[in-house]
Protein backbone atom coordinates (compact mmCIF):
# COMPACT_ATOMS: atom_id res chain seq x y z
CA UNK A 1 0.00 0.00 0.00
CA UNK A 2 2.49 2.42 0.86
CA UNK A 3 4.89 1.93 -2.10
CA UNK A 4 1.91 1.97 -4.25
CA UNK A 5 1.25 5.77 -2.79
CA UNK A 6 5.06 6.35 -3.22
CA UNK A 7 5.03 5.52 -6.61
CA UNK A 8 1.39 7.11 -7.21
CA UNK A 9 3.00 10.52 -5.62
CA UNK A 10 6.23 10.15 -7.90
CA UNK A 11 4.61 10.58 -11.39
CA UNK A 12 6.61 12.55 -13.57
CA UNK A 13 3.47 14.38 -13.90
CA UNK A 14 2.86 15.25 -9.92
CA UNK A 15 6.63 15.86 -10.51
CA UNK A 16 6.15 18.69 -13.36
CA UNK A 17 2.72 19.99 -11.24
CA UNK A 18 5.11 20.61 -8.16
CA UNK A 19 7.57 22.40 -10.26
CA UNK A 20 5.40 24.22 -12.14
CA UNK A 21 4.12 25.87 -8.58
CA UNK A 22 7.73 26.07 -7.18
CA UNK A 23 8.85 27.57 -10.12
CA UNK A 24 5.92 30.19 -9.75
CA UNK A 25 6.37 30.66 -5.83
CA UNK A 26 10.39 31.74 -6.85
CA UNK A 27 9.25 33.50 -9.47
CA UNK A 28 6.87 35.35 -6.58
CA UNK A 29 9.48 35.39 -4.09
CA UNK A 30 11.77 37.05 -6.41
CA UNK A 31 9.50 40.24 -7.57
CA UNK A 32 8.58 40.55 -3.43
CA UNK A 33 12.65 41.03 -3.20
CA UNK A 34 12.40 43.73 -6.06
CA UNK A 35 9.51 45.39 -3.87
CA UNK A 36 11.15 45.73 -0.82
CA UNK A 37 14.15 46.68 -2.42
CA UNK A 38 12.67 49.15 -3.77
CA UNK A 39 10.64 50.27 -0.90
CA UNK A 40 13.92 50.47 0.67
CA UNK A 41 15.46 52.76 -1.98
CA UNK A 42 12.89 54.82 -2.13
CA UNK A 43 13.06 55.30 1.64
CA UNK A 44 17.07 56.05 2.25
CA UNK A 45 15.69 58.59 -0.92
CA UNK A 46 13.03 60.06 1.39
CA UNK A 47 15.56 60.12 4.23
CA UNK A 48 18.66 61.69 1.71
CA UNK A 49 15.81 64.65 0.60
CA UNK A 50 14.90 65.61 4.35
CA UNK A 51 18.14 65.52 5.13
CA UNK A 52 18.85 68.34 2.75
CA UNK A 53 15.67 70.29 3.21
CA UNK A 54 16.35 70.53 6.76
CA UNK A 55 20.05 71.53 6.09
CA UNK A 56 18.40 74.45 3.56
CA UNK A 57 15.75 75.54 5.92
CA UNK A 58 18.84 76.31 8.53
CA UNK A 59 20.85 78.25 5.51
CA UNK A 60 17.65 80.07 5.26
CA UNK A 61 17.10 80.67 8.68
CA UNK A 62 21.05 81.72 9.42
CA UNK A 63 20.94 84.24 6.14
CA UNK A 64 18.03 85.67 7.86
CA UNK A 65 19.72 86.05 11.45
CA UNK A 66 22.88 87.62 9.86
CA UNK A 67 20.33 89.76 7.73
CA UNK A 68 19.09 91.10 11.04
CA UNK A 69 22.06 91.36 12.75
CA UNK A 70 23.39 93.43 10.53
CA UNK A 71 19.98 95.82 10.65
CA UNK A 72 20.66 96.09 14.95
CA UNK A 73 24.26 96.96 14.02
CA UNK A 74 23.42 99.66 11.41
CA UNK A 75 20.67 101.18 13.43
CA UNK A 76 22.78 100.99 16.35
CA UNK A 77 25.73 103.09 14.10
CA UNK A 78 23.51 105.48 13.16
CA UNK A 79 21.34 105.46 16.62
CA UNK A 80 24.85 106.29 18.30
CA UNK A 81 27.49 107.75 15.42
CA UNK A 82 25.00 110.31 13.34
CA UNK A 83 21.61 110.80 15.43
CA UNK A 84 22.83 112.44 18.82
CA UNK A 85 25.64 114.53 16.64
CA UNK A 86 23.03 115.96 14.59
CA UNK A 87 20.85 116.23 17.78
CA UNK A 88 23.89 118.54 19.18
CA UNK A 89 24.02 120.18 16.09
CA UNK A 90 20.12 120.95 16.78
CA UNK A 91 20.13 122.21 19.97
CA UNK A 92 23.14 124.47 18.83
CA UNK A 93 21.47 126.10 16.04
CA UNK A 94 18.15 126.41 18.77
CA UNK A 95 20.72 128.48 20.73
CA UNK A 96 22.01 130.61 17.89
CA UNK A 97 18.26 131.90 17.60
CA UNK A 98 18.67 133.65 20.84
CA UNK A 99 19.43 137.11 20.25
CA UNK A 100 20.82 138.06 23.59
CA UNK A 101 24.40 135.66 22.83
CA UNK A 102 27.48 137.58 23.10
CA UNK A 103 29.41 137.47 19.71
CA UNK A 104 32.30 135.01 21.38
CA UNK A 105 29.21 132.47 22.27
CA UNK A 106 28.14 132.49 19.30
CA UNK A 107 32.17 131.64 17.50
CA UNK A 108 31.74 128.79 20.10
CA UNK A 109 28.12 127.38 19.03
CA UNK A 110 29.22 128.00 15.49
CA UNK A 111 32.64 125.67 16.01
CA UNK A 112 30.91 122.93 17.87
CA UNK A 113 28.33 122.76 14.60
CA UNK A 114 31.11 123.10 12.64
CA UNK A 115 33.11 120.03 14.38
CA UNK A 116 30.06 118.01 14.75
CA UNK A 117 28.73 118.02 11.53
CA UNK A 118 32.16 117.36 10.41
CA UNK A 119 32.30 114.16 12.39
CA UNK A 120 28.45 112.99 11.62
CA UNK A 121 29.78 113.09 8.03
CA UNK A 122 32.52 111.55 8.47
CA UNK A 123 30.77 108.53 10.42
CA UNK A 124 27.91 108.40 7.56
CA UNK A 125 31.00 107.83 5.25
CA UNK A 126 32.13 104.79 7.67
CA UNK A 127 28.85 103.35 8.07
CA UNK A 128 28.65 103.69 4.21
CA UNK A 129 32.28 102.03 3.68
CA UNK A 130 31.37 99.25 5.88
CA UNK A 131 28.18 98.28 4.19
CA UNK A 132 29.81 98.41 0.91
CA UNK A 133 33.64 99.30 0.45
CA UNK A 134 33.42 101.69 -2.49
CA UNK A 135 36.92 100.21 -3.64
CA UNK A 136 35.08 96.86 -4.52
CA UNK A 137 32.01 98.32 -6.17
CA UNK A 138 34.59 100.60 -8.55
CA UNK A 139 37.70 99.05 -9.20
CA UNK A 140 36.76 95.12 -8.46
CA UNK A 141 37.43 92.01 -6.07
CA UNK A 142 41.41 92.49 -6.33
CA UNK A 143 41.55 96.01 -5.18
CA UNK A 144 38.62 95.44 -2.61
CA UNK A 145 40.37 92.83 -0.58
CA UNK A 146 43.96 94.62 -1.38
CA UNK A 147 41.90 97.61 0.42
CA UNK A 148 40.69 95.21 2.88
CA UNK A 149 43.86 93.41 4.20
CA UNK A 150 45.64 96.72 4.27
CA UNK A 151 43.03 98.01 6.24
CA UNK A 152 43.19 95.23 8.83
CA UNK A 153 47.10 94.97 8.91
CA UNK A 154 48.47 96.99 11.43
CA UNK A 155 51.03 96.26 14.76
CA UNK A 156 49.58 93.05 15.96
CA UNK A 157 48.49 91.53 12.99
CA UNK A 158 50.06 91.37 9.14
CA UNK A 159 47.70 90.36 6.27
CA UNK A 160 49.17 89.01 3.57
CA UNK A 161 47.95 89.62 0.14
CA UNK A 162 48.75 87.38 -2.98
CA UNK A 163 46.87 87.46 -6.63
CA UNK A 164 47.71 85.56 -9.26
CA UNK A 165 43.97 86.26 -11.03
CA UNK A 166 42.87 88.92 -13.59
CA UNK A 167 38.71 88.98 -12.17
CA UNK A 168 36.59 89.30 -14.79
CA UNK A 169 34.45 93.02 -13.64
CA UNK A 170 30.97 91.34 -14.25
CA UNK A 171 31.28 89.38 -11.49
CA UNK A 172 30.24 91.79 -9.22
CA UNK A 173 27.85 90.38 -7.01
CA UNK A 174 29.97 86.53 -7.54
CA UNK A 175 32.79 88.89 -6.45
CA UNK A 176 31.15 90.68 -3.11
CA UNK A 177 29.99 86.83 -1.69
CA UNK A 178 34.31 86.39 -1.82
CA UNK A 179 34.76 89.51 -0.33
CA UNK A 180 32.24 88.78 2.86
CA UNK A 181 33.77 85.64 2.82
CA UNK A 182 37.16 87.30 3.39
CA UNK A 183 35.96 89.49 5.63
CA UNK A 184 34.23 87.15 8.24
CA UNK A 185 37.58 84.99 8.11
CA UNK A 186 40.08 87.72 8.69
CA UNK A 187 37.29 88.69 11.40
CA UNK A 188 37.63 85.35 12.92
CA UNK A 189 41.06 85.27 12.90
CA UNK A 190 41.55 88.57 14.73
CA UNK A 191 38.76 88.39 17.01
CA UNK A 192 38.74 84.87 18.56
CA UNK A 193 42.34 83.78 16.72
CA UNK A 194 44.46 86.48 18.22
CA UNK A 195 45.97 85.79 14.93
CA UNK A 196 49.61 88.09 14.01
CA UNK A 197 50.17 86.54 10.63
CA UNK A 198 47.26 86.14 8.15
CA UNK A 199 47.50 85.16 4.28
CA UNK A 200 45.40 85.37 1.49
CA UNK A 201 46.19 84.27 -2.08
CA UNK A 202 44.08 83.72 -5.09
CA UNK A 203 45.07 81.04 -7.64
CA UNK A 204 44.02 79.44 -11.17
CA UNK A 205 43.42 75.17 -10.89
CA UNK A 206 41.29 73.59 -13.64
CA UNK A 207 38.18 75.82 -14.59
CA UNK A 208 37.98 77.42 -10.81
CA UNK A 209 39.38 79.97 -9.10
CA UNK A 210 41.44 78.54 -5.95
CA UNK A 211 41.30 81.08 -2.75
CA UNK A 212 43.80 80.12 0.05
CA UNK A 213 43.42 81.57 3.65
CA UNK A 214 46.04 81.04 6.14
CA UNK A 215 46.29 81.95 9.79
CA UNK A 216 48.63 81.26 13.10
CA UNK A 217 46.14 81.69 15.23
CA UNK A 218 44.56 79.95 17.80
CA UNK A 219 42.97 77.23 15.77
CA UNK A 220 40.68 74.71 16.29
CA UNK A 221 38.90 71.76 16.05
CA UNK A 222 37.12 71.04 12.86
CA UNK A 223 34.59 67.97 13.86
CA UNK A 224 33.41 70.37 16.88
CA UNK A 225 33.22 72.96 14.09
CA UNK A 226 31.23 70.62 12.36
CA UNK A 227 28.65 70.02 14.96
CA UNK A 228 28.51 73.55 16.64
CA UNK A 229 28.36 76.05 13.37
CA UNK A 230 28.56 79.80 14.35
CA UNK A 231 26.35 82.83 12.69
CA UNK A 232 29.62 83.38 10.56
CA UNK A 233 30.12 79.91 9.53
CA UNK A 234 26.71 79.05 8.38
CA UNK A 235 27.33 82.79 6.91
CA UNK A 236 29.94 81.58 5.09
CA UNK A 237 28.46 77.94 3.61
CA UNK A 238 25.42 79.92 2.30
CA UNK A 239 27.89 82.00 0.27
CA UNK A 240 29.90 79.43 -0.82
CA UNK A 241 26.62 77.58 -1.75
CA UNK A 242 25.81 81.00 -3.91
CA UNK A 243 28.95 80.49 -5.39
CA UNK A 244 28.56 76.97 -6.50
CA UNK A 245 31.98 76.24 -4.68
CA UNK A 246 33.50 74.62 -2.27
CA UNK A 247 34.83 74.92 0.90
CA UNK A 248 37.12 72.82 3.11
CA UNK A 249 38.48 73.61 6.72
CA UNK A 250 41.82 72.30 7.91
CA UNK A 251 42.49 73.13 11.71
CA UNK A 252 44.29 71.74 14.95
CA UNK A 253 43.84 73.56 18.19
CA UNK A 254 46.93 75.99 19.01
CA UNK A 255 48.13 75.24 15.03
CA UNK A 256 46.58 77.87 13.36
CA UNK A 257 44.05 77.18 10.61
CA UNK A 258 44.13 76.83 6.67
CA UNK A 259 40.67 77.57 4.79
CA UNK A 260 40.36 76.62 0.94
CA UNK A 261 37.66 77.68 -1.10
CA UNK A 262 37.13 77.08 -4.89
CA UNK A 263 34.67 79.34 -7.10
CA UNK A 264 34.41 80.09 -10.98
CA UNK B 1 -17.38 23.02 -23.64
CA UNK B 2 -14.35 21.73 -21.17
CA UNK B 3 -12.36 23.93 -18.69
CA UNK B 4 -9.39 23.88 -20.83
CA UNK B 5 -11.60 25.22 -23.35
CA UNK B 6 -13.35 28.00 -21.38
CA UNK B 7 -9.83 29.14 -19.66
CA UNK B 8 -8.25 29.53 -23.52
CA UNK B 9 -11.40 30.96 -24.37
CA UNK B 10 -11.06 33.74 -21.60
CA UNK B 11 -7.13 34.00 -22.48
CA UNK B 12 -7.85 34.45 -25.84
CA UNK B 13 -10.97 36.93 -25.37
CA UNK B 14 -8.41 39.03 -22.98
CA UNK B 15 -5.26 38.89 -25.44
CA UNK B 16 -7.79 40.52 -28.42
CA UNK B 17 -8.93 43.23 -25.89
CA UNK B 18 -5.31 44.20 -25.38
CA UNK B 19 -3.76 44.16 -28.65
CA UNK B 20 -7.08 46.14 -29.48
CA UNK B 21 -6.25 48.99 -26.72
CA UNK B 22 -2.51 48.71 -27.37
CA UNK B 23 -3.45 49.33 -31.29
CA UNK B 24 -5.11 52.73 -29.66
CA UNK B 25 -1.55 54.75 -28.76
CA UNK B 26 0.09 52.63 -31.64
CA UNK B 27 1.39 55.91 -33.21
CA UNK B 28 1.85 58.07 -30.38
CA UNK B 29 4.17 55.66 -28.65
CA UNK B 30 7.70 54.39 -28.86
CA UNK B 31 9.02 51.61 -30.77
CA UNK B 32 9.13 49.60 -27.76
CA UNK B 33 5.66 50.36 -27.15
CA UNK B 34 5.10 49.54 -31.19
CA UNK B 35 7.29 46.24 -30.82
CA UNK B 36 5.26 44.90 -28.16
CA UNK B 37 2.17 45.36 -29.61
CA UNK B 38 3.62 43.10 -32.91
CA UNK B 39 4.13 40.75 -30.15
CA UNK B 40 0.66 40.75 -29.24
CA UNK B 41 -0.44 40.58 -32.69
CA UNK B 42 1.47 37.96 -33.66
CA UNK B 43 0.38 35.75 -30.66
CA UNK B 44 -3.02 36.66 -30.95
CA UNK B 45 -3.21 35.16 -35.06
CA UNK B 46 -1.20 32.36 -33.71
CA UNK B 47 -3.66 31.62 -30.76
CA UNK B 48 -6.68 31.65 -33.15
CA UNK B 49 -4.87 29.55 -35.92
CA UNK B 50 -4.21 27.04 -32.54
CA UNK B 51 -7.67 27.04 -31.99
CA UNK B 52 -8.71 26.73 -35.58
CA UNK B 53 -6.19 23.45 -36.01
CA UNK B 54 -7.90 22.25 -32.29
CA UNK B 55 -11.46 22.77 -33.55
CA UNK B 56 -10.60 20.54 -36.88
CA UNK B 57 -8.85 18.28 -35.17
CA UNK B 58 -5.51 18.77 -36.74
CA UNK B 59 -2.46 18.50 -35.17
CA UNK B 60 -0.92 21.93 -34.05
CA UNK B 61 2.70 20.77 -32.99
CA UNK B 62 4.33 22.28 -35.95
CA UNK B 63 2.92 25.87 -34.62
CA UNK B 64 5.22 25.66 -31.54
CA UNK B 65 8.30 26.10 -34.15
CA UNK B 66 6.90 29.42 -35.18
CA UNK B 67 5.83 30.91 -31.76
CA UNK B 68 9.43 29.90 -30.58
CA UNK B 69 10.94 32.01 -33.73
CA UNK B 70 8.49 34.71 -33.23
CA UNK B 71 8.09 35.21 -29.33
CA UNK B 72 11.64 35.39 -29.17
CA UNK B 73 12.09 37.48 -32.02
CA UNK B 74 9.57 40.64 -30.73
CA UNK B 75 10.36 39.93 -27.10
CA UNK B 76 13.77 40.52 -27.64
CA UNK B 77 13.28 43.96 -29.95
CA UNK B 78 11.03 45.06 -27.03
CA UNK B 79 13.80 44.73 -24.52
CA UNK B 80 16.65 46.06 -27.03
CA UNK B 81 14.12 49.29 -27.69
CA UNK B 82 13.37 49.22 -23.84
CA UNK B 83 17.14 49.54 -22.56
CA UNK B 84 18.33 51.62 -25.35
CA UNK B 85 18.01 54.89 -23.14
CA UNK B 86 18.29 53.14 -20.32
CA UNK B 87 21.72 50.98 -20.85
CA UNK B 88 23.00 51.10 -24.46
CA UNK B 89 25.26 48.18 -23.14
CA UNK B 90 22.71 45.81 -22.24
CA UNK B 91 20.84 46.63 -25.38
CA UNK B 92 23.65 45.82 -27.40
CA UNK B 93 24.39 42.16 -25.55
CA UNK B 94 20.28 41.73 -26.35
CA UNK B 95 21.20 42.06 -30.02
CA UNK B 96 24.09 39.99 -30.16
CA UNK B 97 22.95 37.13 -28.24
CA UNK B 98 19.74 37.44 -30.00
CA UNK B 99 21.55 37.01 -33.11
CA UNK B 100 23.55 34.04 -31.90
CA UNK B 101 20.44 32.31 -30.06
CA UNK B 102 18.64 32.59 -33.50
CA UNK B 103 21.50 31.45 -35.63
CA UNK B 104 21.82 28.51 -33.47
CA UNK B 105 18.15 27.51 -33.73
CA UNK B 106 18.63 27.51 -37.03
CA UNK B 107 21.40 25.48 -37.36
CA UNK B 108 19.96 23.16 -35.13
CA UNK B 109 16.94 22.99 -37.46
CA UNK B 110 19.12 22.35 -40.58
CA UNK B 111 20.72 19.48 -38.72
CA UNK B 112 17.13 18.32 -37.74
CA UNK B 113 14.26 19.18 -39.98
CA UNK B 114 12.30 17.15 -38.13
CA UNK B 115 12.02 18.80 -35.20
CA UNK B 116 9.55 21.29 -37.28
CA UNK B 117 7.14 19.08 -36.41
CA UNK B 118 7.91 18.38 -32.62
CA UNK B 119 8.16 20.48 -29.84
CA UNK B 120 11.37 22.00 -29.13
CA UNK B 121 12.45 21.65 -25.50
CA UNK B 122 16.33 22.87 -25.68
CA UNK B 123 15.04 25.83 -27.53
CA UNK B 124 12.20 26.49 -25.54
CA UNK B 125 14.62 26.42 -22.24
CA UNK B 126 16.72 28.90 -24.32
CA UNK B 127 14.45 31.11 -25.06
CA UNK B 128 12.64 31.33 -22.18
CA UNK B 129 15.87 31.99 -19.54
CA UNK B 130 17.32 34.39 -21.82
CA UNK B 131 13.77 36.89 -21.66
CA UNK B 132 13.34 35.53 -17.91
CA UNK B 133 17.86 37.43 -17.35
CA UNK B 134 16.55 40.01 -19.56
CA UNK B 135 13.06 40.77 -17.33
CA UNK B 136 15.79 40.21 -14.26
CA UNK B 137 17.81 43.23 -15.35
CA UNK B 138 14.85 45.46 -16.19
CA UNK B 139 13.49 44.85 -13.41
CA UNK B 140 16.53 46.19 -11.33
CA UNK B 141 16.71 49.06 -13.35
CA UNK B 142 13.54 49.82 -11.97
CA UNK B 143 14.31 49.77 -8.35
CA UNK B 144 16.09 52.95 -8.41
CA UNK B 145 13.92 54.52 -11.22
CA UNK B 146 10.46 55.40 -12.41
CA UNK B 147 9.39 53.48 -15.63
CA UNK B 148 7.04 52.39 -17.83
CA UNK B 149 6.00 48.45 -18.69
CA UNK B 150 6.38 47.89 -15.27
CA UNK B 151 3.34 45.38 -14.95
CA UNK B 152 4.20 43.53 -18.74
CA UNK B 153 7.32 43.19 -17.12
CA UNK B 154 6.48 41.42 -13.83
CA UNK B 155 3.71 39.60 -16.21
CA UNK B 156 6.14 38.09 -18.60
CA UNK B 157 8.62 36.99 -15.38
CA UNK B 158 6.07 35.33 -13.60
CA UNK B 159 4.00 33.49 -16.82
CA UNK B 160 7.81 32.50 -18.41
CA UNK B 161 9.35 31.20 -15.11
CA UNK B 162 6.22 29.16 -14.26
CA UNK B 163 5.50 27.98 -17.51
CA UNK B 164 9.10 27.33 -18.87
CA UNK B 165 8.88 23.98 -17.26
CA UNK B 166 5.72 23.06 -19.15
CA UNK B 167 7.09 24.06 -22.17
CA UNK B 168 10.80 22.62 -22.38
CA UNK B 169 8.85 19.17 -21.11
CA UNK B 170 5.77 19.45 -23.34
CA UNK B 171 6.97 16.72 -25.57
CA UNK B 172 7.03 14.01 -22.58
CA UNK B 173 3.31 15.51 -20.99
CA UNK B 174 1.88 14.47 -24.12
CA UNK B 175 2.73 10.72 -22.82
CA UNK B 176 1.46 11.42 -19.13
CA UNK B 177 -2.25 10.28 -18.94
CA UNK B 178 -5.05 12.38 -19.97
CA UNK B 179 -5.67 14.03 -16.77
CA UNK B 180 -2.36 15.12 -15.58
CA UNK B 181 -1.89 16.05 -19.12
CA UNK B 182 -4.55 18.40 -19.12
CA UNK B 183 -4.50 19.77 -15.22
CA UNK B 184 -0.94 21.16 -16.77
CA UNK B 185 -2.28 22.78 -19.94
CA UNK B 186 -5.30 24.33 -17.70
CA UNK B 187 -2.27 25.69 -14.81
CA UNK B 188 -0.85 27.29 -18.44
CA UNK B 189 -4.28 28.59 -19.55
CA UNK B 190 -4.37 30.36 -15.97
CA UNK B 191 -1.05 31.56 -15.84
CA UNK B 192 -1.38 33.02 -19.26
CA UNK B 193 -4.80 34.86 -18.16
CA UNK B 194 -2.60 36.00 -15.71
CA UNK B 195 -0.11 37.39 -17.74
CA UNK B 196 -2.73 39.01 -19.95
CA UNK B 197 -4.82 40.88 -16.97
CA UNK B 198 -1.31 42.45 -16.12
CA UNK B 199 -0.49 43.68 -19.58
CA UNK B 200 -3.91 45.51 -19.48
CA UNK B 201 -3.48 46.53 -16.12
CA UNK B 202 -0.36 48.26 -17.83
CA UNK B 203 -2.35 49.80 -20.31
CA UNK B 204 -4.42 51.30 -17.66
CA UNK B 205 -2.21 52.53 -15.41
CA UNK B 206 0.64 53.82 -18.01
CA UNK B 207 -1.30 54.26 -21.22
CA UNK B 208 -5.02 54.62 -20.54
CA UNK B 209 -6.30 58.77 -21.12
CA UNK B 210 -2.32 59.80 -20.72
CA UNK B 211 -0.39 62.11 -22.53
CA UNK B 212 2.24 60.06 -24.92
CA UNK B 213 4.97 58.52 -23.31
CA UNK B 214 8.31 59.07 -23.64
CA UNK B 215 10.26 57.29 -26.33
CA UNK B 216 11.78 53.96 -24.95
Amino acid sequence: MDTSLLQESTSPGTIIISGIFLMFFMSMVLLLFFYFSKKKVIEKELEKKNLELQYQQELIQATMEVQEEERKRIAQDLHDEISSKLNIVSINTHLLTNPDIPENEINLIRSTIIEQIGKALESSRRIAHDLLPPVLDKFGLDAGVKELCLECSNKLTKVKYTNAILFNYEDKTRHLHVFRILQELINNSIRHGNASDIAVSFDKADDAIVCTYTDNGKGFDVNEMKNKRGLGMKNIESRIIFLEGNITFDSEINKGCKVIFTFN
Amino acid sequence: MSILQILSCIGLIILLLNTGLYFIGFTRNGKAYKSFFFYLLFILLLQIIMQAHALLNKNNHYLSTYYLFFNFIFLSIFFYYLFYNIRAKVSSVIKYSGLAILSGLCVQYILNPQLYYNFNSVGFLITYSLLIVYSVIYLLELVSKKMTFTYIIVGMLVYFISSSLIFATATSIVSFDNEVNMLIWKINAVLFILYQLLILLEWIQAFYKKAPVREQ
